[in-house]
């Protein structure tokens, strides 16, 4: 292995070490603070979870300023250009409204799948619908004045991670392994409760798997979207929007209490393989445009 | 552009510093407030933060009025579009900053609602949407003032912002006088109505959501906006500064 790829694998090891440790520490010491899971039930809501979520988004962007200290690598390309020529604004807009679409269509296959043989009226609320899309707006413009935690977690994975593992391995493979450490990140988060829950067969692995397979698929379009603008500000967005304006949410400025318990109370894994349908099409989708330009490139070269 | 970002945070680094101190300054009281209404009912801690974010906007809003009234020369407008970067990376840099400015008050303004709600140990107490709130209606300000900042130079910049600030009091000014006036019982019920709207206490009317919704995305539509004229407009702006 020459000297150039020990650096970088040198990097990457201190970068993962920096970003894994506050999690691995934090969130035991704050279950004991709270006085059990920070995302049961009761503690979901606290503003304990809420100002540890904030924070612990920006452990991977404080990763990436540390590393870039310790090794002494500079900053040199930090993926923060904010340009719209070029035909870069499109991927802006495709930030936002990515996300938006295949959460909608989450959100019809969960209605489809866990709710088949209730009528319209005993599932939506009426008149939901006209004022539904301005709720889910208003979320995102309200989850927009944080963006600094989006842009946390992008600058870590997408700003560094992700450009580093580019330079050991193909495209897909750098998609997928920077996925897997992503989810692993989740891990502490999965093991109190984070987004399956406890009840579910093989808590925690099981969980955890589900967030790997999550981070993988999501992370093609995260990429696609940084690579093309040379930025991490579409994919902050990106993130933003699919944790504002998920199919749950959707849902849940339309749908009745009743219906909505429904849904909730399914299986966490049938519910969490239903959510990722769209996400995969849109991931294959991400990967096969990646392959194309990455061609592209090899042949102007040539 | 990169570059100009950085030239002016070094060159306003006393201003930084005192915006820094002035949120450290917030955080305490905040946390004073939070730590007495606990023993004390009469106390309402949201009736206090609240004013003190305010107070954090205004001294946002000076700190970045600060970064376009900084580089008010005829000289450096020529020397800065002859460079590559030109009149729009100039602007842009000025935007990009006043945006910034607005995010980080407005991420702290995040962390201080968090541990007041922790200390208090009240869940969710709507404190956090007022900021959001304030920093929409700040980002639309911005958008009407700074393109005439840019032309007229900061003098007019100033008297368009009075000029709005006393349009704003004369409508507050009518509704006060014709208004349903059932919420200001007291200034503690109008906080409380206030915060009641983040917090679902107080019903929202679909018409309150719709325009607070939409005056959000004008804000952002109309921030862009304003950037492109300013960008249009700074080069022969430059020709009525002072010096």
């Amino acid at each position: 292995m020459n000297t150039e790829k020990k650096l970088i694998i040198k990097r990457l090891v201190i970068f993962c070490a920096l970003a894994f440790a506050p999690m691995i520490i934090a969130t035991p010491i704050l279950c004991k603070i709270v006085g059990g899971p920070l995302f049961s039930e009761e503690n979901a809501v606290s503003p304990v979870t809420a100002f540890y979520a904030m924070l612990g988004m920006c452990t991977p962007m404080l990763a990436n300023f540390l590393t870039r200290i310790i090794t002494k690598e500079g900053l040199d390309d930090p993926y923060l250009s904010l340009s719209f020529r070029n035909g870069k604004g499109k991927y802006y807009l495709l930030s936002v409204l990515v996300p938006l679409a295949y959460s909608l269509v989450s959100a019809v296959l969960m209605v489809l799948i866990f709710l088949r043989g209730y009528a319209a009226d005993e599932i939506f609320e009426p008149d939901s619908f006209v004022i539904a899309p301005f709720l889910i707006i208003s979320q995102l413009t309200s989850n927009l004045t944080v963006l600094i935690a989006y842009f946390g977690e992008e600058y870590g994975w997408r700003g560094y991670l992700g450009p580093k593992l580019s330079q050991l391995m193909s495209e897909p493979a750098a998609i997928v392994t920077g996925g897997i450490i992503w989810g692993l990140w989740h891990a502490p988060l999965t093991c109190v409760g984070h987004n399956f829950g406890f009840d579910y067969p093989l808590f925690p692995f099981l969980g955890i798997l589900l967030m790997c397979l999550s981070c993988v698929i999501m992370n093609a379009f995260l990429t696609l979207i940084t690579k093309r603008t040379g930025s991490v500000i579409p994919a902050s967005l990106a993130h933003m929007t699919h944790n504002s304006a998920g199919a749950s949410i959707m849902l849940a400025a339309v749908m009745k209490e009743d219906a909505y318990k429904l849904i909730d109370g399914a299986d966490p894994v049938l519910l969490s393989l239903v959510l990722y349908i769209p996400l995969f099409v849109t991931a294959v989708i991400s990967m096969i445009l990646l392959m194309n330009n990455k061609k592209k490139q090899a042949e102007k070269t040539v | 552009m990169f570059g100009l970002i950085i030239k002016q945070l070094r060159l306003q680094r006393i201003h930084i510093i005192l915006l820094s101190f002035g949120i450290v300054a917030v955080a305490v009281l905040s946390f004073f407030f939070s730590y007495f209404s606990i023993s004390s009912e009469e106390l309402d801690p949201n009736s206090t933060i609240l004013p003190l974010f305010l107070l954090l906007y205004i001294s946002a809003d000076a700190v970045s009025t600060v970064f376009f009234t900084a580089d008010e020369s005829k000289k450096w407008a020529s020397f800065i579009i002859s460079t590559p970067l030109g009149a729009r990376g100039q602007v842009k840099s000025r935007y990009l900053l006043t945006i910034f400015m607005l995010f980080a008050v407005n991420t702290a303004c995040f962390v201080i609602s968090s541990i007041c709600d922790i200390i208090s140990g009240e869940i969710g107490s709507g404190i956090f949407g007022f900021s959001a709130l304030a920093f929409y209606f700040l980002l639309l300000f911005k958008s009407i003032e700074l393109p005439f900042t840019v032309y007229f130079g900061s003098k007019m910049g100033n008297n368009v912002k009075t000029g709005i600030l006393m349009g704003l009091f004369f409508i507050i000014g009518v509704y006060l006088l014709f208004g349903d006036l059932s919420i200001f019982g007291s200034w503690d019920s109008f906080m409380k109505w206030l915060t009641g709207i983040f917090t679902g206490d107080t019903k929202a009317t679909e018409s309150m959501i719709i325009t607070m919704t939409l005056s959000q995305l004008a804000a952002l539509a109309l921030y862009y906006i304003s950037y492109r004229i300013s960008c249009k407009l700074y080069a022969k702006g430059a020709m009525n500064y002072e010096y």
